[in-house]
């Protein structure tokens, strides 16, 4: 049974965001940043930021961000042997780390999740955390996701002038159905769906190469 | 009304069983033996540990061992469930920390382009390609606690009718990657895991997979299937407190243990299936928790830690260890956490030490706990 629940608007910030307007807080990776700058948006965008975020969730999409520092870890191995293991880059090489680093910045202590599922991860994140706001298992869900060049992040269940009304995840969807050749891209492509939102409701859907689909309303 | 789920398959490939079914996996599971041994797949010259527990004799083919392992287990869950053919709709959800790391392994010595099969993603991409799936197809990656989550989530899409039949769990195969990232930690034992046990080492890595079918308790009654237990509370928290630490005082675990078991309306379980890696921190943590949840009657209810003999296999983890519920509720019997010989006087709860034990089981609780402060937790309970 689909419900209509409160979205706010998409927040992405990436190497193109101006210095001054990222988080000033300390971190490994920039893509930390990118990430931490986005929630953090996110979440006062929802009025969410002087809240109580105990049972607040997150649930994060990743795809290839993480592999250079796989590789750069693993080629210290190889270069030095046990000894060029970095146990500072190790925790990284999860791909629940980005999720793990926002909850611990923002306080973030209900349910997470990370989706590693290619190019629409961060719609299969989307979807998940409409399943879950939308049952009642949690009352509000930051749903982000990261890449090299990006991050991108909304709230769900908090939220001023847009609604979701349907995100569901299916298999075997063409037609109509945008192909997401990356994370990346996926940004832009909610990004247009919610730029072009107009009286009614605007259904979307997008697909990948592997044939799963993710198909969303948003409404205002 | 919310719609009942049940698990009607299990199938699993441990370095108990090498592949050789559940049966063998239950009878060395509960004749207590240890799988963590000497490392052969790669060289641990200079390691502080050499050993692991791995998954030994299993012919991979021509597939990648991640594949290998993965479509073994899917392969014996859906013939276990009596499913002939996925139904449309059928979906998977797969859990997974490293994925194809051997393959990222090779190129990176190599000097070459990362092959599809490293991809964390490929693992259910090739499942649905092979077996025809046709509903929601999802990797998901919360360290140690992905195989647990790949269930609840898959839980989750089951209730709210978004799918009749989805194939839940997870795999991991051992790496030098894995070896020397937990090396540098200082969290390898150097010779047992002693999960609970006082001075306890560290933990051993092992290997494998393991995945459940779940139906929708109806669609399962309709087609006469064998249904072994309902899944019948899920939840999953964050500590946000330490990259690598747990908690100390397993707040985050208590919370998703007891969310887990407000959604069950248990308020006590006849079995634990622990985490329990053998980790000075984790074991300590853990025990905490379920004081904090069960009060003083944590004292009486068993509990037991599967790694003490098949090691940590991360995103498989979880699901053998929700698998080997399944076979305690079926059969009654309990798994011993083995090499607990000297007590830890912070770690006071009964957990099974030496032998398997008899006892009606109706309900269990079986929790996960991961880098990066993750949690979560399953409830199973009786039909």
């Amino acid at each position: 049974m689909e419900k209509k629940v409160k979205i706010s608007a998409l927040e992405v910030v990436g190497e193109a965001t101006p210095p001054n307007a990222r988080l000033n807080i300390r971190t490994v990776y920039r893509q930390e940043e990118f990430l931490l700058t986005a929630a953090h948006a996110s979440l006062i965008s929802a009025g969410m930021e002087s809240e109580d975020k105990e049972d607040t969730g997150v649930v994060l999409g990743v795809d290839s961000v993480i592999d250079p520092w796989k590789e750069d870890f693993y080629r210290d191995v190889l270069r030095e042997g046990p000894l060029g293991a970095s146990p500072l880059i190790f925790p990284y090489t999860s791909a629940n780390a980005l999720a793990a680093r926002l909850t611990i910045a923002l306080g973030l202590k209900g349910q997470c999740i990370t989706i590693a599922s290619g190019p629409l991860s961060f719609l299969k994140a989307l979807a998940y955390g409409y399943l879950l706001v939308g049952c009642g298992r949690v009352k509000k869900v930051l749903v982000g996701a990261v890449t090299e060049k990006a991050a991108a992040t909304v709230t769900l269940g908090a939220g001023k002038g847009f609604f979701l009304n349907a995100c569901v995840e299916s298999r075997g969807v063409a037609g109509d159905a945008t192909l997401l050749s990356s994370m990346d891209e996926s940004f832009s492509f909610l990004g247009r769906a919610f730029d072009g939102l107009s009286a009614g409701q605007n259904i979307k859907a997008a697909r990948d190469r592997n044939g799963s689909a993710v198909t969303f309303s948003l409404s205002i | 009304m919310m719609r009942r789920v049940v698990i009607t398959g299990i199938g699993l490939l441990t370095p108990l069983d090498a592949g050789s079914g559940k049966e063998a996996f239950w009878s060395a599971l509960t004749s207590g033996v240890n799988a963590v041994g000497e490392v052969t797949l790669f060289n641990t010259s200079g390691y502080s540990s050499s050993v692991a527990a791995e998954v030994k004799g299993f012919e991979t083919g021509p597939k990648d061992r991640w594949h290998a392992f993965l479509d073994k287990a899917f392969t014996s869950a859906v013939e276990d469930s009596g499913l002939r053919g996925l139904p449309d709709g059928a979906g998977l959800i797969l859990g997974t920390v490293l994925g194809g790391i051997l393959k990222g392994e090779a190129a990176w010595k190599q000097g070459s382009s990362l092959p599809e099969e490293y991809r964390l993603s490929s693992g259910a991409g090739g499942l649905a390609e092979t077996f025809f799936i046709r509903g929601p197809v999802t990797t998901v990656s919360t360290a140690c606690a992905s195989g647990t989550d790949a269930i609840g989530i898959a839980l989750r899409l089951i209730q709210s009718g978004r799918a009749d039949v989805m194939i839940a769990g997870g795999g991991d195969v051992l790496s030098e990657f894995a070896f020397s990232g937990f090396s540098s930690l200082n969290a390898l034992t150097k010779d047992l895991v002693r999960p609970f046990a006082g001075g306890r080492t560290g933990l051993a890595l092992g290997e494998g997979a393991a995945f459940l079918v779940i139906e929708e308790e109806r669609h399962a009654s309709k087609r006469l299937a064998r249904a072994y237990c309902r899944i019948s509370g899920y939840s999953s928290s964050a500590d946000a407190n330490h990259m690598t630490g747990p908690d100390k005082e397993a707040r985050g675990l208590s919370k998703a243990i007891q969310a887990a078991l407000d959604e069950s309306e248990c308020s006590r379980v006849d079995y634990v299936n622990a985490h329990g890696t053998g980790t000075p921190y984790n074991d300590l943590m853990e025990t905490k928790a379920f004081k904090n949840v069960f009060g003083n009657e944590a004292y009486g209810i068993p509990v037991s830690s599967i790694k003490s003999m098949i090691g940590h296999s991360f995103g498989a983890a979880g699901a053998i260890e929700a698998a080997a519920c399944v076979m305690v509720m079926e059969r009654g019997l309990i798994p011993p956490t083995i090499n607990l010989v000297e007590r830890d006087p912070e770690c006071d709860l009964d957990y099974c030490p030496a032998a398997a034990r008899k006892t009606d089981v109706r309900s269990c609780l079986t929790v996960s706990a991961g880098f990066g402060g993750q949690n979560s937790a399953l409830v199973l309970t009786g039909l």
